[in-house]
């Protein structure tokens, strides 16, 4: 669908992207990941034909970018990290108009507004101003405008900023139902955990250079994701299975927690993990959830941003903190933001079993 | 405006329809185009009355005081179109870019002309709205005779021509500008080089030339061929010059002999006998001159405002040529 060879954008002598080569397919959701000024806005902007770019070559759908430009407009939706609001003009009328400048006019365009609107959950907004509209909403009414000539490819640029919990989660669940249309899907953010659950496969950019791509356990197997912590939650026993867990040669460390959490840093990989598992089941230890640590997508993040590795034990966040609260609302890189999830240092040494 | 919504032109322009929906809207707009009609009323019962006054000394009744009321209205309209145009088509592409609507805009199907001539087209018609709608008191004028139909109309025309001409160049710079105010200002400060820079322009030539041939003169005896007569047909495009033509034909006086600095300047160029055809139709070649030049700005627009034409700059061009070698 979109195919992105050797693409290279100067600003003065500023070297914004470096050689970056990026394949998305047909009917993916891919989540573009990088830190601030990584390179992401000037990307989409380029493939969306904004800016031109110095050397490279895109093609959607087989046409390249710069050539066709009116057919390219056709397939492309476009949702920017900023965008103003026309004055004077309510949600429907600015609809309306966007469907006039994709030639589409009278009672289909009509239809098609109130279709988007109520897809986007603002039929009740339609005679608001769109000055007046909310962060939201904002970004929700500019999703539906991005959609009013049915784009197969859709790029978003962190359309989750400024937005609170509750509408992050509409916002992917509209965007989960985009894709479940079919429609390919390129979202920006500074946050890898906040895309992991909904997108198909990543990319990840630092400084203008594409880091990786791929699916996530492309990603984990590309970084020593296998170093994090297995988090086990297990009903009773807990004295036990850290006994067990210590006397296994994989065990690095174990780190028991309040209500049954014991975090372990376990050798290997895949095929390990699984094994501690079935080891722990044979030792009739009522295990209620098992895996790699949540956050543990920070971490990768951090990795190849040159930040923080995963070498050091998680102290903040577990499973049962993130589920209270699943997209957290502060936007930027997470690594200037309290509280630090992995602090370089290793945590405190008394609550640390070394082995 | 629900009077908006029943025009249904089947492909009417989308910037066009949008950006009078909003002008519509404003608050401010009908209270505009009252003042403004106010002001113009105002002004032309002022005049009415103290012609009228003066003229009833010599005469009882004095028709000759319409076709001069109707001049003045005339230069009072071509005031407001020199005045209103630009702040009106200035601010078109530089407000989309200021409030951050214009990437968005030109990410749609619209091309970039599109996108320049409706945001053109919606100018035009607001400062038509403003301006026109002094059309009562042109009747007015027209009903006490003095002045024909067809001599109003070919005013009226003219007057219309100018304000493509300026809102073309409030356009332009509004394309070529980042902020505003910066389009604001040097649409004004082009306007005003058009009308009196071209002038002190032709008036310094020709008094260059003067002087170069007054010593000629002294030295070899002859005249030099040079007296900057060509540099006359700059004023074409002068709007000041055109209004004043297609009102001449009332007032009895021509621009080279009426307009201010113009005294002396024109002389010459009379003497040039195959010329005089293009002195003869000044107002038609002069609008024919100023609306190329305003389509020639509404394509530069277009160009200006194509994200994708834009031009390598020397950083670029640098590291193009080290590719080169390399
Ligand atoms: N118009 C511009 N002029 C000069 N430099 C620019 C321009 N736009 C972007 N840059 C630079 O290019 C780099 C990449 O910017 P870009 O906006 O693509 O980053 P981003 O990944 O979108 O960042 P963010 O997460 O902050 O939105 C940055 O270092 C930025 O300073
Ligand atoms: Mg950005």
């Amino acid at each position: 669908m979109l195919v992105i060879e050797n693409l290279n954008k100067y600003y003065g002598t500023f070297r914004a992207l470096n050689n970056v080569n990026l394949t998305i397919k047909k009917g993916e959701l891919f989540g573009f990941v990088g830190s601030n000024g990584a390179g992401k806005t000037t990307t989409m902007k380029i493939c969306v034909g904004l800016l031109k770019a110095d050397s490279g070559r895109i093609t959607i759908d087989g046409n390249e970018v710069g050539k066709n430009t009116k057919l390219l407009k056709r397939k492309v939706g476009y949702v920017p990290d900023f965008f103003g609001a026309y004055d004077h003009l309510t949600s429907i009328e600015y609809l309306t108009f966007f469907a006039n400048a994709y030639g589409i006019y009278g009672s289909s365009a009509e239809k098609l507004c109130e279709d988007l609107l109520a897809l986007v959950n603002l039929t009740d907004k339609r005679n608001n101003e769109v000055d007046g509209l909310s962060r939201g909403m904002k970004q929700r009414l500019c999703l539906a405008r991005a959609l009013v000539h049915n784009p197969d490819l859709l790029f978003l640029d962190e359309p989750a900023s400024g937005l609170d919990p509750k509408a992050r989660y509409e916002l992917k669940e509209i965007l989960k139902s985009l894709s479940a249309m079919g429609k390919t899907i390129v979202i920006s953010s500074h946050i890898l955990p906040e895309l992991a659950e909904m997108c198909t496969s990543f990319g990840i950019i630092d400084r203008g250079v594409m880091k990786l791509t791929g699916t996530m356990r492309d990603i984990q197997n590309a970084t020593n994701i296998n170093q994090m912590p297995i988090a086990i939650v297990v009903d009773s026993k807990e004295e036990e299975t850290v006994n067990i867990l210590r006397e296994l040669p994989g065990t690095q460390y174990v780190r028991p927690l309040a209500e049954g959490r014991i975090e372990v840093n376990y050798a290997g990989g895949r095929a390990e993990e699984v094994e501690l598992l079935k080891i722990l089941v044979s030792r009739d230890i009522p295990v209620l959830s098992y895996g790699r640590m949540e956050g543990s997508l920070e971490n990768v993040f951090l990795q190849l941003m040159g930040g923080p590795g995963p070498q050091a034990p998680a102290q903040q966040p577990y499973p049962a903190q993130q589920a209270q609260q699943p997209y957290p609302a502060q936007q930027p890189y997470p690594v200037q933001q309290a509280p630090q999830p992995y602090p370089a240092q290793p945590g405190p040494q008394q609550e640390v079993i070394n082995r | 405006m629900k009077f908006l919504k029943r025009i249904k032109l089947p492909n009417i322009n989308a910037v066009l329809y949008k950006d009078m929906q909003q002008r519509t809207k404003r608050s401010g707009l009908m209270i505009e185009v009252f003042l403004v009609n106010m002001l113009l009323t105002l002004i032309a019962l002022i005049l009415l009355v103290s012609m009228g006054a003066s003229a009833a000394m010599y005469s009882p009744i004095n028709y000759d005081i319409f076709p001069t009321f109707f001049v003045v209205l005339s230069f009072l309209e071509f005031g407001f179109v020199v005045i209103v145009t630009p702040s009106v088509s200035a601010g078109c592409i530089t407000m989309e870019r200021e409030k951050q609507t214009f990437d968005v805009l030109l990410s749609t199907a619209l091309t970039t002309r599109q996108i320049v001539w409706g945001k053109f087209w919606s100018a035009i018609l607001q400062v038509l709205l403003l301006i026109f709608s002094a059309f009562p008191t042109y009747a007015l004028v027209l009903m006490y005779g003095g002045v024909s139909f067809i001599q109003a109309f070919g005013v009226l025309a003219t007057l219309l021509l100018i304000t493509i001409y300026a809102a073309a160049l409030g356009i332009f710079w509004s394309s070529v500008s980042k902020k505003s105010m910066v389009s604001s200002v040097m649409t004004y400060v082009f306007l005003l080089i058009l009308i009196f820079g071209t002038i002190s322009f032709v008036a310094t030539v020709k008094g260059i030339a003067a002087v170069i041939n007054e010593a000629m003169l002294e030295t070899t005896g002859h005249t030099s061929f040079f007296k900057g007569d060509i540099f006359f047909f700059v004023l074409y495009l002068n709007p000041l010059c055109t209004i004043f033509d297609s009102i001449s034909h009332l007032t009895g006086t021509s621009i080279f002999t009426s307009l201010p600095g113009m005294a002396g300047i024109g002389k010459n160029v009379t003497d040039f006998e195959s010329s005089n055809i293009l002195l003869m139709l000044w107002t038609p070649i002069s609008l024919t001159v100023q609306m190329l030049v305003s389509w020639w700005l509404l394509e530069s627009a277009s160009k200006a405002i194509d994200p994708l034409r834009k031009k390598a700059d020397k950083h670029a061009r640098k590291r193009q040529r080290q590719q080169k070698t390399a």
